[in-house]
């Protein structure tokens, strides 16, 4: 399964992810948020499981499925349950306020064999994609990496 | 009048969420915000033909039968302020609702912070510390570099 991971240490706050989300989607399912001028991380949809979103939501507009919260904007009432109910504040109203966003992980385009577009536009690469096994092997291997160096420091170890 | 299609409305069960104003095609359910209350009036009765608001509401408190008072139904909610900022963030009966609802294991982040009690903008803002924090220099404050002159 990919996920996008967010490394707030290379985020600008450019907000081009921004730009590129709100081009692709009509509104903007990312927000870039600033942290008392230190740094800016860029913030979407956790996809959580269990997600509290969808067990709140009573029209059947939000639904789990391996992994994905799926939104069925044509069943949402607009109550607003889940823009409450999101432990992120990452659910999104619709301009006019009857209905919610989020970030779908670029759906339409994973179809297509594309990646997300937050991701394509981030000149950092504060936003990546990856497989989570993948990502999970680079972090074990780099934390061995530390742990021999720290133990030997003359050998030569690669992170 | 037709007598069948009295709005009823159980003000018991009303969460004062934004549901069946906004399914409403005729707008005879209208919701206002003004000074920390938000209210909800209630039509007497139902020109349209159909139950939108009914299969709408989250918590079954609308009937469209012959029970209804006959007269317009108004519900007044207090809206709680964020834990954080202050700003008018639900109405108590709504947070409730998810209290109820969303898992209890679920309701407090790993710090123990009750998130419920914050709006999405400070919840945000929140996850961003999160994010922040695992970074060694993004945690530490701010050091001012002096250039050479």
């Amino acid at each position: 399964m990919d996920a996008i991971y967010i490394h707030a240490e290379r985020c600008l706050d450019c907000r081009a992810c921004e730009v590129a989300c709100g081009r692709e989607h009509g509104a903007s399912n990312i927000i870039v948020v600033r942290v008392a001028d230190r740094f800016a991380a860029p913030l979407m949809c956790r996809h959580c499981d269990p997600a509290p979103c969808a067990a709140v939501c009573t029209a059947g507009a939000l639904t789990a499925d391996d992994g994905l919260i799926l939104l069925d904007a044509g069943r949402c009432t607009g109550c607003g349950l889940c823009l409450l109910a999101c432990p992120f504040g990452l659910m999104f109203p619709t301009a006019d306020g009857r209905a919610v966003h989020h970030c779908d992980l670029c759906a339409d385009r994973r179809d297509r064999g594309l990646a997300p577009v937050c991701v394509l536009t981030c000149p950092t690469a504060a936003l990546h994609r990856e497989k989570h096994e993948h990502f999970a092997k680079r972090l074990q291997r780099r934390a061995a990496a530390d742990i021999l160096r720290a133990q030997s420091p003359m050998m030569e170890v690669r992170r | 009048m037709n007598p069948a299609r009295r709005l009823s409305v159980v003000a018991a069960r009303c969460i004062g969420c934004r549901a069946c104003a906004t399914v409403c095609p005729a707008g005879l359910i209208v919701l206002t915000e003004a000074d920390r209350r938000r209210t909800v009036r209630f039509a007497a009765t139902c020109s349209e033909e159909c139950d939108r608001c009914a299969a709408a509401c989250p918590t079954g408190a609308i009937g469209l039968n012959g029970t209804g008072t006959g007269t317009e139904t108004v519900l007044e909610f207090t809206l709680v302020a964020c834990a954080q900022c202050g700003a008018p963030l639900a109405p108590a009966e709504m947070l409730a609702h998810l209290r109820a609802t969303i898992p209890d294991r679920m309701q407090t982040d790993a710090q123990g912070q009750e998130w419920l009690t914050l709006c999405p903008t400070c919840r945000q803002r929140l996850e961003a510390r999160r994010l922040g924090a695992g970074v060694a220099h993004l945690a530490a404050p701010a050091r001012q570099v002096a250039f050479p002159s």
